[in-house]
Order: C-alpha cells, then structure tokens, then sequence
C-alpha cells in the first residue's frame, strides 16, 4: 500500500470511528486524526487530494460526506453532487452535508484553501528572464 | 425560573433542551434563553445525541477543520441559532426514527 492509500484509508477509518465515538474525547481524537490524514494528502498537491474522491463511493454516507466537504474546493463539481445526494436523506448526516453547501457558498469554508499567489513573483521572473 | 419546568421535570426519560447555550444568556439576557419558545422537552436519548453534536467539531456544520459546533454556531444570532437548533433536533430524531 502507498503512503497515499495509507492516508486514505485513515481518513476514512477516522470518520468512521469519529462517527461512532460514545465520548467528546474519544470524537476528539478522531477528528484530529481525520484531518491530519486530510493534511497528509495535501502534501501531495492534487495527487493527494484526486486518491481522496475514491471516498465518494463509500458505502458510509457520513465518509462520504466527510470527503467531499474537505474536496469542495478541489472538485467542485463532483463533491457538489455527493453532498447534494446525501443531503436529500434524513437525519443528522443529511444536515451536515447540506449545511456544507451552505457554508461553500457563505464563504464560511476554510478546510482546505486555495494557495496564495505571492505578488510580484511572475514580474521578478519576467525581470530574470529579460537580463 | 426552574419552577417554570415542573410539569416537564416531572416526564421520564427526558431533558430539557435549550436551542441556545450557558453563553448567550450574557449575549442575548436570560429571559429570552429561557423563554419557553426556546426551550423544548425531549427524550434523553435525543438530548445526548444533539449534546454531542454541539460538543465537537463537524466541518460540514462549520466549514472550518477545528471549530466545535458550539464555537461556530456562537458567533451567530439569536434567530440563526434558534433555526439551527431546530434544524439539529429535528436530524437527531431523523436518525432515531430511521
């Protein structure tokens, strides 16, 4: 298995222990573990990140969730439609999934953010370029 | 204040519910937390469940890879808090009737 196949299978062992977790502490740990293995992946770049939207087809609708929540910036599109698919259930999965979409569109959503462009840097290189 | 509850008290197997939390009474003054449309009687089974969700993170709730519910949904108003804790009761019994 690959470093990558490891942290998806974390995340998504994450979500499912974080999901049935009895004590705040125990869920607690589960998150950080989840979103470590979410951190872990982003050191891939889109790599990392396109091996997570295997988790789209997972049996469990709250991994399900958890995954394209945390891949609604990388794949809009696809990650869309999933919440969009499970937000029509009931339940307290359903509400988090829709509540997603909502925060995307709020602009509330910071899981995982796009790169900043440092200023400056492509003029500086047009500058190199030209001596 | 408590006296107010005593018909409720008096139910087995179930809480009391405020859809706003501790905090908000300095934000928003007791009497309006209080206030019987904010509070609602419900199984404790229920109770648990919607207590746990408040108590820790949900990034499809609050966008965000850290914040507790209860951290997140503070920052709202009194109407959006009021909405969102009928929105979590009403997906905690969702999953109790599933």
């Amino acid at each position: 298995m690959t470093k990558i196949e490891d942290l998806v299978m974390s995340f998504a062992e994450g979500v499912r222990a974080f999901e049935t977790a009895s004590r705040v502490r125990d869920a607690t740990r589960e998150h950080t573990q989840i979103v470590e293995a979410f951190k872990g992946l982003t050191q891939y770049g889109d790599e990392g990140r396109d091996a997570l939207m295997a988790l789209f087809e997972d049996p469990s609708p709250k991994v399900r969730s958890y995954a394209a929540t945390f891949l609604l910036r990388h794949c809009n599109d696809e990650a869309t439609r999933v919440l969009k698919d499970i937000a029509k259930g009931e339940g307290l999965v359903a509400f988090s999934a829709g509540q997603a979409l909502e925060r995307w569109k709020e602009g509330e959503w910071s899981l995982d953010p796009a790169p900043k462009k440092r200023p400056g840097l492509s003029k500086s290189r047009k500058g190199a370029k030209a001596k | 204040m408590l006296s107010d509850f005593g018909a409720a008290q008096s139910l087995r197997n179930s809480a009391r519910h405020m859809l706003q939390t501790g905090n908000n009474v300095r934000r928003f003054g007791p009497k309006r937390v209080h206030h019987f449309d904010n509070v609602i009687q419900i199984e404790t089974e229920v109770h648990h469940r919607v207590h746990s969700v408040y108590e820790n993170p949900d990034v499809g709730l609050t966008g965000s890879p850290t914040m507790r519910v209860r951290e997140w949904v503070q920052t709202k108003s009194f109407e959006y808090q009021h909405q969102f804790g009928i929105n979590v009761l009403r997906g905690a019994y969702g999953e109790f009737t599933e």
